[in-house]
């Protein structure tokens, strides 16, 4: 028996043993230990620091960076789709007008990427209020992330028209599937969003702490106007740009405002998506440098004057068989020969070892930094992807005015400004243009200026003028012409999945 | 009725009826006969099952007609591996005469004559005739009898008697399993048990990336459709293990078997258990062999560089590119081939693929008492690649006490200590072996190094710098830039008690804890590469991740259970077994890493010696736990009727607290009907059992913390840089588990002396509430949340057959596995039409493409057929206009077979004669495709420089009427023929192999006993030793990476002995 009463203690010990491990209640509840819980979130000052800046973290994407900046150019027809892409590689077949709702690629990433940014700013603005941080903090806070929506909507607007509309983030499945707003509502929303923005906004200058200020959104806003054709208004926001001085051209070497050397506490840069080494990097270089993604186009390089301010058809300093000679000095710092090696500021001459051929003979040189050759994959690239600046402002006026009031006075200084910076000293506009004369200087002046950052193509789709131009153009390898349908090429497709999923959602006319 | 017990020699129980009828359980039956106190001719008794019938005279009369003994013979039994046996039944054939062996496995008999036969016989084990032949010693090794129906098999929390067994469980035993030499366990299970379909991805040494899938792909989620594998009980990797260490192997396959498992047992379970200490003087056993390996299939690509340029510019001309090299250019190595310095035909292939050897040593002591024992066991293996700079080096200890330290109480463990030293090539990235992509893309017009114009050595990029695109990188340059190391460990103890309360109670505890530890450091360096042509400056070698990043990550995962086993027989007929248990597992990953870019020199490779620019660190924990209730009641009448209840309570840290907990039952039933009375008259049938089972099974790799409603972390360059938040998913937090139910119907045949055997098994395999991103507008700009949603099938059956006799010294031993199943997808939200297609009704991802039917011959024909995209040319891919609207487009792609294999089976052959046996596996898979349409280095010609397969030379075609096997000579990126996806790029991945030959001797014993060795054995083997295959150039034997290279199979040969002292 004695026997038995041992078994018997030692199985009850046992047997506690075993209800502690059961008994423990917590044993399953285990958290993520690199992410931070919703619920939890939205107390202190550093949360609403972390999810503001989550907001500016949406601009790291395809369409707020080179990627889907220089796919816009090869769609603008200024460069062609380089032979070894390795990325977004359906651009070169949408720039032939092969454009479809299951393209997928560029046409969805735009999209996409926008949409990311609106529902970050949405949440932002959701959950602001139950931060317990001083009112003025929260003012300008929500000031930056209007304007951040802002300019995903209008990114939006502009390349899909009418869109879904959404000021709030959506709490069921679906509550979000409404029925796209026009792109007149889009737009008003926008405006009342930078409005709040402008009035709330510092009035300083953007470069030194990276945050949107009034000058952002008051640019911004002569954007969308002049998209709008609404040309006072435009005029009106570049001109409180201009006249508050906080902006200003950037005097040092034009190339390196799109190098990280030249970007510190620049006062062009008004606004854009900023990296800082090691661990905010973006691959620029690699792409720009070594796979050659596009190859920029004969004709864009022939947009560019001659020194004496003349085009190239009519300057007697060109010479056809050196394209290079008596060239405004922006077209060296935009485009490259093929051929050609790198020079380092050292002095250094180094192959560049392109991943491929240009199709074109032709290879970018704008936001390129020679000095990392030879590059590989461990190179970071972190010149800041400059989204607005200042140069467009007095371009913006200058545009807008002329199409108001012809080519003033006014419209002479702003344009004449910009070619005349330091170190590009190009001459100023012959005086006496009629005002289509001054559009055709202007329009030009846009191209060669913002060429590769995306400009172009915004703008011949606004001018109505790429249904002219694109047809034109003759693919170097096939030989065939690129298509451009003004019923349906306006406006870009929705994504067929958007369609399949959201029974509201209207596809775009004719696709 | 009277009923009385008595205690026979030998120490079991018996009843005597008042009827003469002796009531025997069947393990009695041939001992009883045996046993010389009752020496009995087998004509005087009647058996009919377990039961004897004899008459007192019988007795009387047998032991009268004892006749008289003439010859004394003694010797050993012994088991195959060299284990003495004891208990084992020594008989003169034809009489009742016979003994025992003793502890020590030895046996002393006096038979009638010097030419009578002796019988050896134990349970479990093929019962062998010897002829005396006048010897006196005669020594005798017992083959287990994998058919016996007395085997114990290991199942969830203990084990079973094979013969009441109503779930689908296939084992393996030790012996089959270290046949082959591997050191990978999950390699070794390849074709042996029917269900499991093992696709090794590669020969790559410690890489081999078997995918084990019973039954069919479970689910298509993340979840994932992994077996649960558990070593002694507890969760763990079969590669760790020595093979030599493995007992044995049950894979459970259905739901009754394995429901015990409940939350991780949907994709079926994998338990194995090691080998212990026997109670015996110290035995030690040594097992050492030698194999030379090489790549078992390799592409045969074009050397010729004549050739290769003059194609290429035909290529090129074909897409209206200029020529890369010129006519003078391609004479010149036409005209040259006495200079291969200048003008090589250099074949990379040859050149990167040497054989290699490896070798494996394991050392196993064992012994102990009646009241403890004990094993050790030590492994190495040592494995060089068949290609520069891989390695692989495991070393494995394992040692193992069990102390039976009271009557009622028996304390034990094991503790595992493993050490993986894996090196590569520092351009590995898992699944893409880019190694292998180089060297079937290197060129042959150019070598791997050359002399530069000031007289140094410099690799070659390419030929010349008038190739405008990027081609492979040089091989040779890029071993030269560094290598990948990672060193593993593994640090496994458990630690169990087994207490007996009670009478017929057990009460079983285990604690374990696994920790693992991985240092991967890769290390990279620029290397210059310069034009073959004229020695000018190319690349740096562009490499991927330059300087020295390093990864270290540990994981610790603990468990514990505890069981209690209840069994008793109620007069004699009504056996029950009941068991109930506690779970609880809690696992924790950390990893750290950093790195750094700029180092001084390419020697030094730690962190500290790198600049500190550009460095970046990181790091990160993730956490779960599973907590389980579980229980087993199995019941049987007579050992006839068989009945089973599983039922599993779980509950996991990785659902939301509503729906946390998961119920997981089955239930099975099994009928002996050869145990019926009717059945008993056939005379040759052993046994003959129906079983049915029926369960529900989960899967809880659901994701770590799918429900909860988190923000990622992110950052953003303000004028410093700043942490920042944002939310990134839609949850779903009422997300469950997926759930498969299974159900499975199957029986075991098997006749008298194991001649013939055969087990059947119908399943079917349902998943239903699969986890799904459900698609959401990306307008909500989150993505989708995850949401129960899918549900597909698995239906199958699975046939095994044996066959086993010995004639005098002649023993063969046959089985042949067959499996076979159908996917099929009942439910998703909506369709995917793409390169593959997921539709209900088909299988998962058939495989979506247009059909080719042909080569385009001339212009005619090309304008009389249907329109095809991008403008084709006679000598392009023609293909079929399925929806007859003279348009080639997508709505013309059709569903194409091949998704998953149509039937894998394996078949075993062994022959014994005397001391010489051979062993024969074969394995195959059936009716399997796969496209590699863009991926394919080494098939597509010029895809980034890389020389033409022979094949498609000689089969390519060139003019009207020449072929329509392969197109006109092309170069990567050709529309006409890489454009559309079509049936030309999908391959029959179909194989039959020769896996392994194996031919060994045994060394007598009297001889091998002389050198001081109870047992001593020689073997040579030969793997993968024939392919039968239409799968071009590398190795059909792949995971679906989609890649055509990969690191090839290996084809072995070994030498090896195994002793024991």
């Amino acid at each position: 028996m004695n026997k038995y009463i041992n078994h018997i203690k030692s199985s009850i010990i046992g047997f506690i043993a075993l209800c502690f491990f059961v008994s423990c209640e917590d044993f399953l509840d285990r958290n993520p230990t690199t992410q931070i819980s919703s619920p939890t979130f939205w107390k202190t000052q550093n949360d609403a620091n972390m999810a503001l800046a989550g907001c500016y973290a949406r601009l790291y994407s395809n369409t707020f960076t080179f990627e889907g900046v220089y796919s816009l150019d090869i769609m603008a027809g200024d460069a062609n789709e380089g032979a070894q892409s390795l990325g977004a590689s359906s651009t070169g077949t949408f720039a032939m007008g092969i454009m479809e709702p299951t393209s997928g690629g560029l046409l969805a990433n735009v999209y996409n990427d926008c949409y990311r940014g609106v529902s970050t700013c949405n949440f932002f603005l959701d959950n602001i209020d139950r931060v317990d941080i001083p009112a003025a903090t929260k003012t300008v806070y929500k000031g930056e992330v209007l304007f951040l929506r802002a300019f995903f909507y209008f990114t939006l607007a502009d390349l899909y028209g009418g869109v879904p509309l959404y000021t709030k983030t959506p709490v069921t499945i679906a509550e979000s599937k409404v029925k796209q707003s026009t792109r007149a509502e889009v737009i008003a929303q926008v405006l009342a969003d930078l409005d709040v923005a402008i009035e709330t906004l510092p009035n300083t200058d953007y470069s030194t702490n990276g945050h949107a200020v009034k000058g952002s959104a008051l640019a911004l806003k002569s954007r969308v106007l002049l998209f709008q054709s609404d040309w006072a208004g435009a005029a009106n926001a570049a001109n409180q740009v201009m006249t508050e001085g906080k902006f200003s051209l950037y005097q040092g070497e034009w190339k390196n405002l799109f190098l990280a050397a030249g970007q510190n506490n620049n006062p062009e840069i008004i606004f854009s998506t900023r990296y800082l080494n090691p661990d905010n990097f973006s691959s620029q270089d690699i792409r720009i440098l070594w796979h050659g993604i596009w190859n920029p186009r004969k004709e864009l390089r022939d947009a560019f004057e001659c020194i004496d301010g003349q085009p190239i058809t009519t300057s007697p300093l060109y010479d056809p068989t050196n394209w290079k000679l008596n060239r405004d000095p922006r077209l060296s710092q935009t485009i490259r020969a093929f051929e050609d090696p790198a020079v380092k500021a050292s002095g250094a001459v180094v192959p560049f070892a392109y991943n491929g051929i240009s199709q074109t003979g032709l290879e970018p040189a704008k936001g390129g930094n020679v000095e990392t050759l030879p590059i590989d994959y461990s190179t970071k690239s972190e010149q800041d992807w400059v989204l607005i600046r200042y140069a467009e402002v007095l371009l913006n006026f200058a545009e807008a005015t002329n199409e108001l009031n012809g080519p003033t006075v006014a419209v002479y200084d702003a344009i004449n400004a910009v070619r005349a910076r330091p170190g590009i000293d190009m001459p100023p506009i012959p005086g006496g243009l009629t005002k289509d004369e001054m559009r055709a200087r202007i329009w030009n002046e846009r191209r060669v200026e913002f060429a590769f950052e995306g400009m172009r193509y915004r703008d011949i789709r606004r001018w109505k003028y790429a249904e002219i131009y694109i047809p034109s153009l003759i693919e170097p390898g096939s030989l065939l012409n690129r298509q451009f349908d003004p019923s349906k090429h306006y406006l870009w497709p929705f994504p067929q999945s958007e369609i399949d999923v959201n029974p509201n959602l209207v596809q775009n006319p004719n696709y | 009725m009277k009923r009385s017990r008595l205690k026979l020699k030998g120490g079991f129980l018996w009843t005597f009826c008042s009827e003469k009828n002796f009531l025997l359980v069947p393990v009695m039956a041939s001992l009883f006969l045996s046993l010389t106190a009752f020496p009995l001719n087998a004509k005087d008794c009647l058996l009919e099952g377990d039961k004897i019938s004899l008459s007192a005279p019988a007795i009387l009369t047998g032991l009268a007609s004892q006749p008289p003994l003439l010859l004394t013979v003694s010797g050993t039994v012994y088991t195959e591996t060299g284990e003495t046996m004891p208990g084992a039944n020594v008989i003169e054939k034809g009489t009742t005469n016979g003994t025992n062996t003793g502890a020590d496995g030895k046996y002393t008999l006096s038979v009638s004559d010097a030419d009578v036969v002796l019988v050896f016989s134990f349970i479990g084990y093929t019962t062998q005739e010897v002829a005396v032949n006048g010897r006196t010693v005669i020594d005798v090794r017992l083959a287990e009898d994998v058919m016996s129906l007395e085997e114990v098999v290991v199942v969830g929390y203990g084990t079973q008697k094979k013969a009441n067994l109503t779930g689908s469980v296939t084992t393996l035993e030790a012996d089959e399993i270290i046949k082959r030499p591997g050191t990978n366990v999950a390699g070794l299970l390849q074709g042996k048990i029917t269900g499991l379909q093992v696709s090794s991805h590669s020969g790559k040494p410690g890489d081999e990336n078997n995918v084990l899938r019973i039954r069919g792909l479970g689910t298509f989620s993340a979840a994932g459709s992994e077996p649960l594998v558990l070593i002694n009980g507890i969760a763990g990797d079969m590669t760790n293990l020595d093979p030599n260490d493995v007992e044995s192997i049950s894979v459970l396959k259905d739901a009754a078997s394995s429901a015990i498992y409940g939350a991780r047992a949907a994709n079926g379970v994998i338990l194995i258990t090691t080998k212990r200490g026997k109670a015996e003087a110290l035995s030690i056993q040594f097992h050492s062999n030698v194999q030379l390996q090489h790549a078992t299939r390799l592409p045969e690509l074009l050397n010729n560089s004549a050739d290769y340029m003059m194609y290429w510019n035909q290529g090129r001309a074909r897409s209206g590119q200029t020529p890369y090299f010129t006519q003078e250019e391609i004479d010149a190595f036409r005209n040259n081939t006495d200079d291969p310095v200048n003008y090589p035909n250099f074949d990379w292939v040859d050149h990167a693929f040497k054989p290699a050897f490896a070798n494996t040593q394991s050392l196993s002591i064992g012994g102990g008492n009646e009241k403890t024992t004990f094993n050790l066991s030590l492994g190495y293996f040592n494995q060089p690649g068949v290609t520069s700079e891989y390695e692989f080096k495991k070393y494995n200890a394992r040692i193992t006490i069990d102390s039976k330290l009271k009557d009622w109480i028996t304390v034990g463990g094991d503790i595992q200590l493993v050490n993986k030293d894996i090196q590569r090539s520092n351009w590995d990235n898992g699944n893409v072996d880019y190694q292998v992509l180089a060297i079937y893309g290197a060129a042959p017009n150019y070598t791997p190094t050359m002399t530069l114009p000031d007289g140094s050595t410099g690799y070659v990029a390419r030929y010349s710098n008038a190739i405008g695109e990027w081609t492979v990188r040089n091989p040779d340059a890029q071993d030269a830039s560094g290598v990948q190391t990672d060193i593993n460990y593994n640090v496994l103890p458990q630690f169990y008690a087994e207490i007996k309360p009670f009478k017929d109670f057990t009460w079983y505890t285990k604690g374990a804890v696994s920790y693992d530890t991985r240092a991967y450091k890769n290390h990279e360096t620029p290397v210059d590469n310069y034009f073959f042509k004229d020695g000018t400056y190319a690349h740096n070698n562009s490499t991927w991740q330059l300087g020295v990043r390093e990864t270290w990550s540990t994981r610790m995962w603990t468990t514990f259970y505890s069981t209690l086993n209840y069994r008793h027989l109620f007069n004699d007929v009504h056996n029950v077994n009941i068991l109930g248990g506690y779970n609880q597992e809690y696992n924790l990953d950390r990893s750290l890493r950093g790195s750094r870019v700029h180092f001084p020199t390419k020697e030094l490779k730690e962190l500290d010696a790198g600049a500190a620019l550009d460095q970046s660190t990181g790091g990160s924990s993730s956490e779960w736990a599973i907590k389980s209730f579980f229980g087993r009641a199995m019941y049987d009448f007579k050992g006839k009727y068989l009945f089973e209840a599983n039922a599993r309570f779980d509950g996991t840290s990785r659902i939301s607290p509503n729906n946390r907990w998961g119920f997981f039952p089955s239930v099975s039933a099994g009928w002996r009907v050869s145990e019926e009375s009717f059945m008993k008259q056939m005379g040759w049938l052993q046994d003959l059992k129906i079983r049915a089972s029926w369960g529900q099974l989960g899967n809880q790799n659901v994701g770590l913390y799918p429900y909860q409603e988190v923000l990622s972390t992110t950052s953003y360059a303000f004028n410093t840089v700043h942490p920042g938040a944002y939310m990134t998913r839609m949850v779903d937090p009422s997300l469950r588990w997926e759930t498969t139910t299974m159900k499975d119907v199957g029986f075991d045949l098997s006749t008298k002396g194991g001649l013939f055997n055969i087990t059947f098994d119908w399943f079917d395999k349902v998943t239903d509430d699969i986890l799904y991103n459900i698609p959401i507008p990306a307008s909500v700009g989150l993505s989708s949340p995850t949401v129960n949603f899918g549900k597909m099938r698995n239906t199958g059956f699975e046939i095994d057959l044996g066959s086993a006799k010995q004639f005098g010294d002649f023993r063969y031993d046959f089985s042949l596995n067959f499996s076979t199943y159908k996917n099929e997808v009942l439910r998703i939200l909506s369709p995917v039409y793409g390169n593959y297609t997921i539709q209900e009704g088909l299988p998962f991802n058939s495989h979506y493409m247009t059909e080719w039917i042909g080569i385009f011959q001339n212009q005619a024909e090309i304008e009389a057929g249907p329109k095809h995209p991008f403008n084709p040319k006679p000598g392009d891919l023609k293909f079929k206009d399925q929806n007859n609207d003279n348009v080639i487009d997508a709505k013309d792609r059709v569903v194409v077979d091949g998704a998953f294999p149509k039937f894998y089976y394996g078949a075993t052959i062994n022959l014994s004669w005397k001391n010489f046996d051979l062993n024969v596996f074969f394995q195959g898979v059936e009716g399997h495709k796969q496209s590699t349409q863009g991926l394919s280095w080494g098939l597509v010609p010029y895809i980034q420089g890389s020389p033409p397969p022979v094949d498609f030379i000689n089969n390519m075609w060139t003019e009207e009427g020449s072929t329509n096997k392969h197109p006109a000579m092309y170069i990567s990126g050709y529309a006409p023929v890489t454009a559309t996806r079509s049936t030309y790029w999908l391959l029959d991945a179909s194989y039959l192999r020769l896996k392994n030959l194996a031919i060994g001797y045994d060394i007598p014993n009297n001889l091998s006993q002389k050198i001081g060795l109870q047992y001593a054995r020689i073997y040579v083997s030969g793997d993968n030793l024939l392919t039968f295959t239409k799968w071009p150039g590398s190795d059909p034997e792949r995971a679906a990476t989609n890649w055509f290279q990969s690191y090839p199979q290996l084809t072995t040969y070994t030498l090896g002995m195994k002793v024991k002292l």
